[in-house]
């Protein structure tokens, strides 16, 4: 059972506390492959390259 | 007119794969799935509004088509997917729905004003059915993964949709001149990406998971020859007054801007269609240029008008954007969403900032090419990370690794839960305080016992409930309060 004063609620305004789309303006593209043992990069080797092909679901709507 | 004016929300299938399993289990397993969902919840659905064979234009349909591929998993499975059981849907305490729909765990957001509250509600959708997984695992012991995408590569697609509340008075006719040229375009800035095709015409890499499966401009079919505008009429609330628009084009985003403006373009077109003001595009051949658009990731890709000439999507949002600032320019939250769009479209128009922190489908491109370093897209590998960029697993994920590395640009990810004011307030108020005393809960209303007797309120649509609601202590003074408010 919740109890409503176990919610952390508060009123959403329309804008975010961080701007929205407007983060300084536009940017150059600044990626770049991360460097090192990083977490992302830990996460990609662990990705089964047959995961896809063995991947079979129902048609849904 | 504001965009706040219309209800909205968002249903979400989500890709299911329990090892060991097939798809001939896939019913079972969604439904022993959304079984394991975590409470609080109340266990049921009223069915009896339910029009899921009603067209828009005026007609029933006899029966709703079905995937001649798919039906011969049904034949081979011992249970039927209209059976309630098998649906084991579940109100959740927020007033969402949760529930198997065709071998899918589903949940449909709470109908909300905002955008923002919206694109909430979506994510928190992601959390909720990873609880679920969890929940599972520890049920039945098997090991299950959880996607949130539209495609299984193979040619079976599953929906994410939305709803929008739209007055009666609209009609077919004005609500699909209005709203078709924005469901082509928005995917320019909304899609989710894939690697490959579906319809047997290959390409690397295309923005929208759902462009394949698409085979008319309108119908009112879901399952098979699926249709860019669903022409199904379902209001979910008085049909007399109102029309819910049932979109089904639109794919899963991980990024919540992204949904923020999926669903932010289809109520400028909605709203611009309330105040006669739509911009006329006559589209000759809607599925074509849906597929255009996806396949050309420059932009360009050609949208073919009547009388032979041809626009672009940038054209087709800038039209809408500039149209809506001219007829309903006091709308703070369209400044939000004006931003946001103009900001990705200049991207794909002029490079001038890379949109691969802004686009699901950029970002997933990103990830294949440069990360995963696959040298063709032909490669399973490729098609392997798309998948696993919309994993729900928060340690496998590849979408939340770009989070965690600040790879993309997603600032509404840090938001806390909103507070309700549409009819989800009341269903989730009862399903949180008073779930004994339901007998049937939908959209449209809840059916109380009270005093031993089966009692309907209604949950009025465009109305702003009030959070003193939550502060009633009996069923009874509950019920009083909801007959009795006005709206706002």
């Amino acid at each position: 059972m919740i109890i409503q004063g176990e919610r952390t609620t508060r009123p959403m305004s329309p804008e975010p506390e961080r701007k929205l789309g407007d983060e300084g303006g536009p940017t150059k593209p600044d990626l770049k492959k991360p460097g090192g043992p990083n977490e992302l990069m830990k996460r990609l080797k662990k990705v089964d390259p047959d995961q896809a092909k063995k991947y079979r679901q129902r048609s849904g709507q | 007119m504001k965009l706040s004016d219309i209800l909205a929300g968002t249903e979400t299938e989500y890709g299911l794969l329990v090892e060991g399993r097939d798809p001939t289990h896939q019913v079972q397993d969604s439904m022993e799935f959304v079984q394991s969902s975590p409470g609080p919840f109340f266990a049921g659905w009223d069915y009896r509004y339910e029009s899921p064979r009603q067209d828009l234009r005026g007609f029933k349909l006899d029966h709703l088509a079905v995937d001649p591929e798919d039906w011969k998993f049904e034949s081979d499975s011992k249970l039927a997917q209209t059976d309630a059981n098998v649906r084991a849907d579940r109100v959740l305490a927020n007033g969402a729905r949760f529930y198997n729909d065709h071998g899918h765990p589903e949940y449909s957001t709470p109908e909300c004003f905002g955008l923002r509250e919206l694109a909430y509600w979506d994510r928190h959708g992601q959390d909720h059915v990873w609880q679920t997984a969890i929940a599972y695992r520890e049920h039945t012991d098997r090991n299950v993964r959880v996607f949130k995408n539209n495609t299984d590569f193979h040619g079976a697609a599953y929906g994410t949709h939305e709803s929008y509340l739209c007055s009666r008075s609209l009609g077919f006719e004005r609500l699909y001149a209005s709203v078709l040229p924005i469901l082509i375009a928005r995917q320019l800035i909304s899609g989710a990406g894939k690697v490959g095709a579906e319809n047997k015409t290959w390409v690397d890499f295309q923005m929208s998971q759902r462009a394949d499966f698409f085979a008319e401009a309108a119908n009112a079919e879901t399952l098979y020859r699926r249709p860019i505008f669903n022409t199904r009429d379902e209001p979910h609330a008085n049909i007399s007054e109102f029309i819910r628009l049932h979109v089904i084009s639109g794919d899963a985003n991980m990024m919540m801007s992204n949904t923020y403006i999926r669903v932010g373009l289809v109520k400028i077109a909605v709203a611009l269609a309330e105040l006669g003001v739509a911009p006329a595009w006559a589209i000759s051949d809607p599925v074509r240029s849906f597929q255009n658009v996806s396949r050309d990731l420059s932009g360009n890709g050609r949208i073919e008008l009547d009388r032979g000439s041809h626009t672009t999507a940038l054209h087709i949002l800038d039209d809408y954007l500039t149209s809506y600032a001219r007829h309903c320019p006091e709308d703070d939250e369209f400044l939000v969403l004006e931003r946001l769009c103009r900001r990705r479209m200049e991207a794909i128009a002029t490079q001038s900032e890379d949109p691969t922190r802004l686009i699901d489908w950029a970002a997933k491109k990103y990830v294949i090419e440069e990360l995963g370093e696959v040298q063709s897209f032909r490669d399973p590998m490729a098609q392997s990370l798309d998948l696993a960029y919309c994993d729900l697993d928060p340690d496998s994920g590849l979408f939340e690794g770009l989070l965690e590395e600040e790879l993309v640009d997603d600032p509404l990810q840090n938001d806390t839960e909103p507070t309700q004011d549409s009819r989800a307030l009341p269903r989730a108020i009862a399903v949180s305080k008073f779930s004994d005393d339901i007998l049937a809960c939908c959209w449209r209303s809840i059916v109380f016992r009270v005093n031993g007797e089966p009692r309907e309120v209604t949950l009025e649509p465009n109305r702003r409930y009030s959070q003193s609601l939550w502060q009633l202590s009996t069923v009874e003074s509950f019920i009083r309060a909801l007959e009795s408010e006005t709206p706002s």
